[in-house]
Formats: structure tokens, C-alpha cells, sequence
């Protein structure tokens, strides 16, 4: 018996419990390697990069992968968050991992009101808004100080930030992790989750059943920058400098794209997949052909492979392995609660 | 059901929608009554869809009112009016087709007016099913289904919002004479347990034999109402179907 189709078969609240588990014991784990290994400061660098992009793909997954709304623009989500930190941390000289909740509401914010146009738009054109969103708010990153005549971002200079300790950030890190793999889980189990999944196939066809589709989907955006805000935070306090064209770039938004859909959009662990292949991948590359380019070069043919051969990421491999794949590729692309 | 004291859930009056230079309903009015089973015909071009979305409220009229009961719901947005107890069924069928028929209606029960949740919604969901005869079918994709069932499929996720009101925008066309007749008594029985009727059709058969009044439009306008016997002698609407000739 296939495990993904067994596990499918559960009851519900038995896959909520179970995932609930996995995610406990994952971060009971990931809590423990500075303890276990204080001295591995390479495996503690890779660990927080992984659980940062998973953080950060999980989010955008719950508007990208659950309610079907491609956004090619959430660097200005995480960027708003690191500013917002930096900032307070900079200027205030707040704690970086109080200001948490802070960046996460800055940036739901601003979702809000970038989403309430953008959101109105279709597919293609939704996508493509969210590009000149994410670029437009670089833009006011750079310039902000210049224009309002203030000291706040420091332009294209960027913030150099104190030092902070990085077990601390790495605790901080688990433990978003967990609150965000909690939430997704959450979300595509209930009435959220079934609502965006229904706008994901069909809009119209949502609105006529009595889903109030515009307010869902302004609702996932909030959510999905909420965690994406604070992936910002935990970067500003790990990296200690900020500057606008790393945090608001277009290739932060396009990884933010290619993670879910390598590991399987719309699926909870499939981000999770993807940003383990994506950390260990530019990690491994990097150190052994010494060329940036590489991995992002690897990493294109990997998704060029994947959308022609697989569609459900990493996750449909693992069931197509299994034997059993029609099956899944018509059942669990979305919707279904295959890879739940 | 259909004499002239029953009540009126939805009316219409004066309803105009125009798309630039194009009057496609031009001044109707109308009057849906408690519990009939109300057919919309006329010839294509006639203007039945667009009054149909101005009914569902998806459409806000150019002019006039369409009322649910008294409250405007012209423009109001799909999912509102949903939630006030009118709800449509598309004429090209979308289910959402990467879900399970069960998930489908399940969208319905949650979204829709019955405000039951866990177990009390699943129950309603099998009830639905059971109606509808997909329960055999209930973790098959919806894109799988037959047209038949994807049909039946679209009416069992209206029912499950649990409307007053339910509009079928050409539910039996494109099926055979068995899958019809199948369609034909899932409408009597939806009608049979209190549920008001608004049907667009193109099969002739399915709408005569059903309804209790007819309207026949052309050209954006109403050019008769009646029980199917009175439109069928209807010197103007056998005008609009078959030409000048066929009435001289």
C-alpha cells in the first residue's frame, strides 16, 4: 500500500494530528542542533536558510498554491518586514525578535492595500501586476529617505545592523517554522482552505455557491505576507545589514515561485521539499564550481523538467514512485487530499 | 402553484442592460411566484442569459429593479445574493475539477446557508449527494464525470447553499432522452420539496412539460407569458421561432 494514499484515507482529524506530530518533533529536532552541535556553524547557516525559505514558500503557497494567485511579487512583503525591523532595531534600538509581530503586521498591511486593485486582476494579469508591485516598492525602499527627507532606509546604501546572536535567531526560526507549517496545515484542512481551493479552480463558479471570493483572497494575501514579514525580520537579525536590491529582488519573488512548484504547489509539504532542494542545492553549487550563475542556471532545467514531466514537484515523484501516479497527478494537484 | 394569489419571490420591473450600443434586455419586467417552476424560452439573441445574470445578480441592470423578495439585489454580487437564497447553476457546467464530487457540494453546505459545520455538514453533504443519485460517484474527480453527472453535479452544489430560489440556466441540454427524462425528475423533485424554479432552456420538451408559466422574450423584450398550452398557441411566438410566414 502506497503510504501518500493510505495517509490520504485517514480521517480528517487523524491528518491534522499526524502533521501536527511531524511538525512538533521536526522542530523539537531543529531546536536542538545548536545544543548538539555548537560548533557546526555551517550546518547551523544551511538549517536556517532552509527553514527560512520554507517559511518563506510555505507563505506564498497559501495564496500561490492554495487559492491559485501566482504572485511574482512577494519580496516586497519579506523586504517590508526586514525594513520594518531594521528600522526599529536601527533607529530605536529595538530588539530585533520583538519587532516579529511588528514586520508581520507591516507587511499584511501593505498587502492589503496592494491587494485590493491587484487582486481584482485574473491569472497572467494578476502576475504580471505583482512584478511592478515588487519593483515599485524596491523603488520606495531606495528613494524613501530622498523623497520624505527623513533617515529610515538609508537608500541604496542599506542598513548596516548590530551584531545579534544567532542561536537566538535560530530558536526564533524554528519556532516560526512551526507557527507556519501549523497554519498551512490548519488552513487546507478547514473552510479556508476548501473556499481558496474552489477560487483556485474556478472564481466564478466560487461566487455562485456563496464564497465571498474577493475578501478570501485579500484574507490569504494578509496571511501569506504576514509570515512573509517576519521571514524579514529573522534575515535582518541573522544577516545584520539590509539593503534594498537583495531584499526587495526579483530573483528573491521568482525562488519564492520555483520552491513550491518543484516541491508541489498547493500541497503542504511540497514548499517544504522545495526549499530543502532549493538551500542544499545553491549550497552545494556554490562551494563546488565557485560560479554564482550555476545554481540558478541548475535550478531552471530542474523546473523546465518538472513542468513538462511532473507537475506536482517533488511530491508527485514520491507518489509516482509509488506506483500509483494517474492517480495522484488527477487527485492531488489541488484540491484533493492526496498530499495533504 | 402557479394561480395568481401565490406570492411573488422575484420580480423584475423595467429591467434594462445595455453593453454599449446594445440593448439586450430592453424594459422587462417580471414575476417569479412561491414555488412554481418558471421557464425563460425565446430565440437566440433573445436576451434570456443576460436577464438571467441580472436575476442572479452577477449583472446590475441599466435601468429598473430586480427584486428577491422585496430587497434589491440588482449588482449585488454573486455571493450575496447566495446568501439571501438565490443561487444559479452555470450553462456550461464548472465544477471545480481537481476536487471530488464530495468536496464540490461540500464547498455549497460550508458557503452557503445552512451555516452547519463538521460532521452536521458532512451529513448534508450525503444528503445532497443522495438527492442528486451521485452518491455512488462521491470521490470521483469532477472532471471525470460524464456531462450528465457534471450537470447533476452543478445542480447538487446550488442545492447544498440551500436556496429558496434556484435558477437553471439550460440544465438538460446537451443530454440524451434517458439522461433528460433523469434531469426532468430531479427538477420535479427539487420543485416537490419547496424550492422555487427559474429555468432557461433550449430543450422544448423538458421546459413545456415542466413549467407552470412561461415567458417567451425576443429581441431583449417579453413578448408573451402564459402556461406552456397558452404559449405554444401564442401567434407572436410562434412569430418569433418560425418567421412571418408560418403564422400568415
Amino acid at each position: 500500500m502506497n503510504p501518500i494514499r493510505a495517509f490520504a484515507r485517514l480521517p480528517r482529524a487523524t491528518r491534522i494530528w499526524i502533521q501536527t506530530g511531524i511538525v512538533l518533533a521536526l522542530g523539537v529536532a531543529l531546536a536542538a542542533i545548536p545544543i548538539v552541535a555548537p560548533e557546526e556553524f555551517n550546518l547551523q547557516r544551511l538549517a536556517f536558510f532552509v527553514l527560512w525559505y520554507a517559511i518563506l514558500a510555505s507563505a506564498w503557497n497559501i495564496v500561490g498554491g492554495y487559492a491559485g494567485q501566482i504572485s511574482f511579487g512577494h519580496s516586497a512583503f519579506l523586504g517590508m518586514g526586514a525594513y520594518t525591523t531594521g528600522i526599529f532595531w536601527y533607529t530605536l534600538g529595538w530588539d530585533p525578535l520583538l519587532t516579529l509581530p511588528i514586520a508581520g503586521l507591516v507587511a499584511a498591511a501593505y498587502s492589503v492595500l496592494v491587494g485590493a486593485p491587484t487582486l481584482r486582476l485574473r491569472g497572467p494579469y494578476f502576475a504580471i501586476a505583482t512584478i511592478g508591485v515588487g519593483e515599485a516598492t524596491r523603488l520606495l525602499a531606495v528613494n524613501f529617505d530622498d523623497v520624505f527627507g527623513v533617515e529610515l532606509t538609508h537608500g541604496v546604501t542599506g542598513l548596516s545592523l548590530p551584531a545579534y546572536d544567532p542561536v537566538l535567531v535560530h530558536y526564533a526560526t524554528v519556532g516560526l517554522f512551526v507557527v507556519t507549517m501549523l497554519t498551512t496545515i490548519g488552513i487546507r484542512a478547514g473552510r479556508f482552505g476548501l473556499g481558496l481551493f474552489a477560487i483556485n479552480m474556478d472564481r466564478d463558479a466560487a461566487e455562485t455557491v456563496g464564497v465571498p471570493t474577493a475578501r478570501l483572497q485579500i484574507i490569504a494575501l494578509a496571511v501569506s505576507a504576514f509570515f512573509a514579514g517576519m521571514a524579514g525580520t529573522l534575515y535582518a537579525a541573522r544577516q545584520e545589514f539590509l539593503d534594498p536590491s537583495t531584499m526587495f529582488s526579483f530573483s528573491i519573488s521568482i525562488a519564492l515561485v520555483l520552491m513550491p512548484v518543484v516541491g508541489g504547489v498547493g500541497t503542504v509539504w511540497g514548499p517544504v521539499f522545495g526549499a530543502l532542494l532549493y538551500a542544499y542545492v545553491q549550497d552545494q553549487i556554490t562551494s563546488l564550481v565557485n560560479n554564482p550563475y550555476v545554481p540558478s542556471l541548475l535550478y531552471g532545467l530542474i523546473l523546465v523538467a518538472i513542468v513538462l514531466f511532473e507537475p506536482l514537484g517533488v511530491a508527485g515523484v514520491i507518489d509516482r514512485v509509488s506506483g500509483r501516479a494517474r492517480r495522484l497527478l488527477r487527485g492531488g494537484a489541488a484540491g484533493g487530499d492526496v498530499v495533504a | 402553484m402557479s394561480d395568481a394569489t401565490a406570492t411573488p419571490i422575484l420580480t423584475g420591473r423595467g429591467v434594462t442592460k445595455r453593453f454599449g450600443g446594445l440593448v439586450a434586455v430592453n424594459g422587462v419586467d417580471f414575476e417569479v411566484r412561491q414555488g412554481e417552476i418558471f421557464g425563460l424560452i425565446g430565440p437566440n439573441g433573445a436576451g434570456k442569459t443576460t436577464l438571467f445574470r441580472v436575476m442572479s445578480g452577477v449583472y446590475a441592470p441599466t435601468a429598473g429593479s430586480v427584486r428577491l423578495r422585496g430587497r434589491e439585489i440588482g449588482g449585488l454580487g454573486a455571493h450575496r445574493v447566495c446568501a439571501l437564497g438565490l443561487v444559479t447553476t452555470h450553462q456550461l457546467v464548472r465544477p471545480f475539477a481537481e476536487m471530488t464530487v464530495h468536496r464540490n457540494v461540500l464547498v455549497g453546505v460550508l458557503y452557503g446557508r445552512s451555516g452547519l459545520r463538521g460532521a452536521q455538514a458532512e451529513a448534508e453533504v450525503e444528503r445532497v449527494l443522495e438527492t442528486t443519485q451521485l452518491t455512488p460517484h462521491r470521490t470521483t474527480l469532477a472532471r471525470s464525470l460524464t456531462l450528465a453527472r457534471r450537470k447533476r453535479l452543478e445542480v447538487a452544489r446550488a442545492l447544498a447553499t440551500r436556496p429558496d430560489i434556484l435558477l437553471l440556466d439550460e440544465v438538460a441540454s446537451g443530454l440524451n432522452r434517458t439522461e433528460g427524462a433523469q434531469m426532468i425528475a430531479l427538477i420535479r423533485d427539487i420543485r416537490a420539496s419547496g424550492i422555487t424554479i427559474v429555468m432557461v432552456e433550449h430543450v422544448m420538451r423538458a421546459i413545456m412539460s415542466l413549467s407552470d408559466r412561461i415567458m417567451v422574450m425576443d429581441l431583449g423584450r417579453t413578448i408573451a407569458v402564459g402556461s406552456p398550452a397558452e404559449i405554444a398557441q401564442d401567434a407572436r411566438v410562434i412569430k418569433a421561432y418560425l418567421g412571418e410566414r408560418a403564422v400568415s
